[in-house]
């Protein structure tokens, strides 16, 4: 009865995982404060959410972080290992100019795709991070740095 | 107090800086700002509309779309990464990253020491051996020369007063009065302090205009110009004189006076090799030097120079070109006189955009003067400088020049460094290669800049104010004027009293108070210098989040630093990978956060290949008599594409056999008949065989191919003809895919997965039919992570097959084993059994362990999956159910495949994830061999092998084998005199 039923296995524990928020980091202040493990960021190269979607070449990075990550977890470490996506660039608006279509609806529809694609593969990811540069809200931090009052 | 001023900007006082308009303070400003506008010279591509950054070109043309680049001049905003050349590098001993991206990177910053030297530039009359360095006219001197003369002898009262206290150094410096400098006669000029004295009379009331031109020329030329009125020099001499002092006492000034051209030169122990100098097309000075007869060529290569872009250049060494200028400027040491070429292999941006060349020492001067039949004299004893220059400086001796014969390469730089500081020609320096980065970009779907231009001068918007969006724009291209896309925006100025951006009507002037927005935007390295500081604060939906406050508060960055492993592509490393830690070196500067470097370990993977297959059609090619050949056309044949595949066998048939090929008339008939069908007549002679692509998701892993697939893909495939690998054509109703013999197959190649090559497979699929699970393990098993290697679908069931392994250990109780429970216990029922593993299994758990946590720690991950295997290979031989094992085995897997290792986990009895499990913990003594094979030996000769556990005494080791039958059978009823033990190593029995 018992057969391994990898579709069904796999399904049911991306779905815990992200309920139970499993792989969510947690900086000092924020509960559970106590017994945090030492701190632990491990990071891949923020994808350009293309239109092409992922093929089987991308992940390969992503996976051996992960490896990485879920090991350091299981050595008592606090791991940060977050996502996110280099949204700004000139694929979208190539296609903008062929299509008219506003570079933020395809990189919006783009990088939905790039989630489910991810999520398939059952990344320890803490989305609740999750950065997009091309998000004014993230952008506009940057000013801190470019335009910084430094004289 | 006099403000401290770098190169290039003019000293001012407090009460001048006070003075100074608003203007002119911000261009001050920008020059120390980390972004600053300037005039660039920038990479501009005409198609893509766009500026591109250095890294953004390859082979000089644009990385996406392999555009043309053009050089170009353009207001930019750029960043000032030149100032961190130096921490940039040295923060590379301090981080762990692979040696060949650090390598790129210092190659990239480029850093060499060596010497900045001027050389004067001489004048007409050009060529007739040495110029004293003194005659400082332009291209016209020799037009000049007599009327400066006439004026020297008709001085004006007012010249003549002064000249009396200027003359014999009476003010402490030479003057000479009536001087050339470029195509003007000063009355007064003092070269070693570059002043100009100018005395004026009635008429220059009227010419102000004029003079103001002269002195900005002047000016521009070094020199500081003094004037002043006749009636001042006669009536309050005293004044005048003590003006003119005090502007000798301020201008410091190198003795060779005269204008010059600066060079870097990275050998300056080389000088007295130099035979003649080269500039860049764009060097400004071209222009001025060049001489008349020379006008034209030099107009002209400047032009066809800027066609080629930087990186041409650079890598171009074959095609040597260049032109005279006609000019020669003034060998610092030896005075000689030496000509002035313009190149496109010097480069405007690089250095000063002129080098002193030593063809004996440097290959592209060496070939710049065989090319031009320039001199090359030989200054390194003992060289031979027949066939090529000598640039092994470790091993040079320097010889014929002067007082630095003999001296070996640092001897003689030192040398020369300190005879050229004291000479006032020259001074230490060290260089690099690396530019400041151009900050602005043409395009649309890019971070806006938080700026307007308030009468010209950039302002920063409120911090407050911000996010600025980007505005709505009807189409994303270029204005017609040639102004990014954000022209076309109709609301985009700023409102400096509301505060906010506004809309001003087209050919309407703003009213006060409002605006234009910048629009350029930035480029995409501005978003990823940073972004990995953002992460550390909590998300925006989290409670504690204060990402609306700040970009991370500074607990997050106190807490998580900087980030410990950074996984990606090497194909970053000039580009975010260098931009990245410049940002952080700023950041942590200004005290934004608290750490120097971004990223501490480093780990480029490689490249996942694709597997491309290639179907083979059939093109008819024409008998060359069919032509009709017009004289001058070449001679080709017509061909004809048919609609017959061929299958990989047949192709290689006929590509070895050709016309004798079994299939070849049969083949060429076909065609034949198809043309006929189409046009009448039949006439090809001829087979070729184009390979093309096929969608790899067509095949199976047998390369066979899906023929109704591949039929359905394309409409001009629909009724195409399949030749199989048996001879025959394919028939859609026998369906004889899988029949023996009868299939059609397709090559393979390995290239780069691209949806062009259509060899792209896809994750989803992957998780589809074999789980995430498999697919994560057989990426890793792949091979090493840092090397490229090629996809191979068909692989994947040895993975996948050791997953259900893995399952089944989990599952099946092992009849006779330990858990032998097949009474009681339905097969394949999840089991484990709660009594103690065997000594074999929790050796081979913990050979894993050891193994696994070696390879994780070093990357090894391919390794690791082997060892996996292996282990799950030997439980199951060895019948282990055993919690014991089974528990630790689960938690080692589920780094790799994590969704089964829950599952199991879960099955276990466990209800918290086994993400927080803690790793198994190693324990050598499983490992360490309980039993030994001891040789027995009789006399020293060795009988038999006795297995034996490791802790027995030398006692119970002696009764043990004298109590073994074989013993006896060799001792044949004798008695030993002795029996030599070494515990865990032999037995010898002597006697």
């Amino acid at each position: 009865m018992s057969k391994y039923h990898f579709n069904k296995i796999e399904a049911k524990w991306q779905k815990i995982w992200r309920e139970r928020k499993t792989f969510k980091a947690h900086n000092p202040s924020s509960p559970p404060s106590e017994g945090l493990g030492e701190a632990y960021y491990v990071l891949d190269m923020f994808p350009y959410p293309s239109g092409a979607g992922l093929h089987v070449g991308h992940p390969l990075g992503y996976i051996a972080s992960d490896i990485y990550a879920r090991y350091k977890r299981h050595q008592g470490f606090n791991v940060l290992h977050p996502q996110g996506y280099d949204s700004f660039g000139l694929p979208a608006e190539q296609y903008a100019i062929q299509t008219g279509q506003h570079p933020a609806k395809t990189t919006e529809e783009n990088i939905a795709r790039y989630r489910e694609q991810l999520d398939k593969i059952g990344f320890s990811f803490d989305w609740s991070r999750e950065v997009r540069t091309s998000n004014p809200e993230y952008y506009k931090w940057t000013k801190t740095v470019d335009f910084h009052p430094a004289f | 107090m006099n403000a401290v001023c770098d190169e290039g900007i003019e000293n001012f006082s407090a009460s001048e800086w006070k003075d100074f308009s608003e203007v002119k303070k911000q261009e001050i400003l920008l020059k120390y700002r980390l972004t600053y506008l300037a005039e660039t010279e920038v990479n501009w591509c005409p198609q893509l509309g766009t500026v591109l950054a250095n890294d953004e070109i390859v082979n000089g043309v644009s990385e996406r779309g392999g555009y043309p680049v053009v050089r170009k001049k353009m207001k930019q905003w750029s960043m000032r990464i030149t100032a961190y050349a130096q921490r940039l590098l040295d923060g590379l001993d301090k981080i762990d990253w692979p040696q060949p991206l650090k390598d790129s990177q210092t190659n990239w910053i480029g850093r060499s020491k060596g010497a900045t030297v001027n050389f004067p530039i001489l004048t007409f009359p050009k060529g007739k051996g040495t110029k004293p360095g003194y005659m400082t006219g332009g291209n016209n001197s020799h037009l000049l020369l007599e009327r400066a003369k006439e004026m020297r002898n008709k001085p004006t009262e007012a010249e003549s007063i002064l000249w009396e206290y200027l003359k014999s150094k009476k003010l402490g410096h030479k003057f000479r009065r009536q001087h050339l400098i470029d195509d003007f006669i000063v009355d007064f000029v003092c070269l070693s302090k570059k002043i100009v004295i100018e005395v004026d009379g009635a008429i220059h009331d009227n010419q102000q205009e004029q003079d103001e031109n002269r002195t900005s020329i002047l000016n521009e030329l070094g020199y500081t110009v003094l004037r002043f009125k006749n009636e001042e020099v006669i009536g309050s001499l005293n004044n005048v004189l003590d003006k003119i002092s005090e502007n000798l006492d301020k201008n410091e000034i190198s003795p060779s006076g005269a204008r010059g051209i600066q060079v870097f030169t990275t050998r300056p122990d080389t000088i007295f090799g130099v035979s003649f100098m080269v500039l860049a097309p764009e060097h400004d000075l071209v222009s001025k030097i060049t001489t008349a007869e020379q006008k034209e060529a030099v107009e002209n290569y400047i032009e066809a120079t800027a066609k080629r872009s930087e990186r041409e250049r650079m890598a171009d060494v074959k095609t040597i070109t260049g032109v005279f200028t006609g000019a020669y400027a003034e060998h610092p040491f030896t005075g000689e006189a030496i000509p002035i070429w313009i190149g496109d292999y010097v480069l405007a941006g690089y250095g000063t955009g002129a080098v002193m060349s030593v063809p004996c020492g440097d290959q592209r001067d060496y070939d710049f003067a065989k090319h031009f039949n320039l001199p090359i004299p030989n200054i390194f004893k003992d060289a031979d400088i027949s066939e090529e220059a000598y640039s092994d400086k470790e091993n040079t001796i320097i010889t014929n020049s002067d007082f630095l014969n003999g001296l070996n390469y640092s001897e003689a730089t030192e040398k020369i460094i300190a005879a050229m500081e004291e000479k006032g020609v020259g001074k230490g320096k060290i260089n690099y290669r690396l530019r400041d980065a151009v900050f602005s970009r043409q395009r649309y779907w890019g971070e806006p800049f938080p700026i307007y231009y308030k009468d010209g001068m950039p302002q920063i918007i409120p911090t407050e104010c911000l996010p600025l969006r980007l505005p709505e724009v009807e189409k994303y291209l270029p204005t017609e004027e040639g102004e990014p896309p954000l022209g076309r925006a109709t609301k985009w100025h700023w409102d400096e009293n509301k505060n906010e951006v506004v809309s001003v009507p087209e050919g309407k002037n703003p009213p006060s108070g409002v605006w234009g927005l910048e629009l350029n935007t930035m480029p995409g390295w501005a978003g990823s210098s940073w972004y990995f500081f953002r992460y550390m604060e909590p998300g925006i939906s989290e409670k504690d989040s204060k990402r609306d406050k700040v970009f991370a508060s500074a607990e997050a960055l106190n807490y998580w630093k900087n980030v410990d492993l950074y996984i990606g592509g090497s194909e970053h490393a000039t580009g975010h990978l260098l931009y990245s830690r410049f940002w952080v070196k700023f950041m942590h500067d200004r005290g934004l956060v608290p750490v120097d470097e971004p990223f501490k370990k480093l780990i480029n993977q490689g490249m996942i290949l694709g597997e491309s297959a290639f179907v083979y059609r059939l093109q008819g090619i024409e008998p060359l008599y069919g032509r009709k050949i017009t004289s001058g056309m070449p001679r080709t044949r017509a061909s004809f594409s048919s609609k017959v595949f061929i299958s990989k066998s047949i192709k290689n048939e006929i590509y070895v056999q050709g016309k004798n090929s079994n299939h070849f008339e049969l083949l060429l008939k076909k065609i034949n008949e198809e043309v006929k069908s189409l046009n009448g007549h039949e006439h090809y002679e001829n087979l070729e065989i184009i390979p093309l692509h096929t969608d790899v998701s067509f095949v199976n892993n047998s390369n066979e191919l899906d023929i109704e697939a591949f039929k359905n893909w394309r409409t001009e495939y629909k009724d195409a003809i399949f030749i199989l690998e048996d001879g025959n054509v394919y028939e859609p109703n026998s369906s004889p895919s899988g029949r023996s013999g009868g299939a059609f197959k397709v090559s393979r190649e390995v290239e780069k997965m691209s949806k062009s090559k259509y060899n792209v497979v896809n994750p989803d699929d992957i998780c589809e039919q074999y789980g995430a699970d498999t697919l994560r393990m057989y990426e890793m098993f792949l091979g090493p992570l840092e090397q490229a290697k090629p996809w191979n679908t068909a692989g994947i069931t040895g993975v996948h097959g050791f997953l259900k392994k893995l399952w089944k250990l989990y599952h099946s109780p092992f009849e006779g084993g330990k858990g032998d429970v097949s009474q009681s216990h339905e097969a394949n029922e999840f089991y484990v059994s709660e009594e103690a593993a065997s000594k074999d299994s929790l050796k081979t758990l913990h050979k894993t362990i050891k193994k696994v946590q070696e390879d994780i720690e070093n990357f090894s991950f391919n390794t690791s999956v082997s060892s996996f295997m292996i282990a799950v290979n030997e439980l199951s031989a060895q019948k282990c159910n055993s919690r014991e094992v089974l528990e630790p085995l689960a938690i080692l897997i589920s780094p790799y495949a994590p969704h089964i290792a829950e599952e199991l986990w879960q099955k276990l009895g466990h209800s918290e994830s086994i993400s927080a499990a803690p790793f198994p913990k190693y324990e050598e003594k499983y490992l360490v061999e309980s039993t030994k094979e001891y040789p027995i030996s009789f006399n020293g000769k060795m009988r038999f092998t006795l297995q034996l556990p490791l802790d027995l005494s030398k006692e119970e080791i002696e009764s043990a084998v004298m109590a073994h039958e074989k013993t006896a059978q060799y001792l044949e009823g004798r008695t030993p005199k002795k029996v030599i033990i070494v515990p865990g190593k032999i037995v010898n029995i002597v006697g």
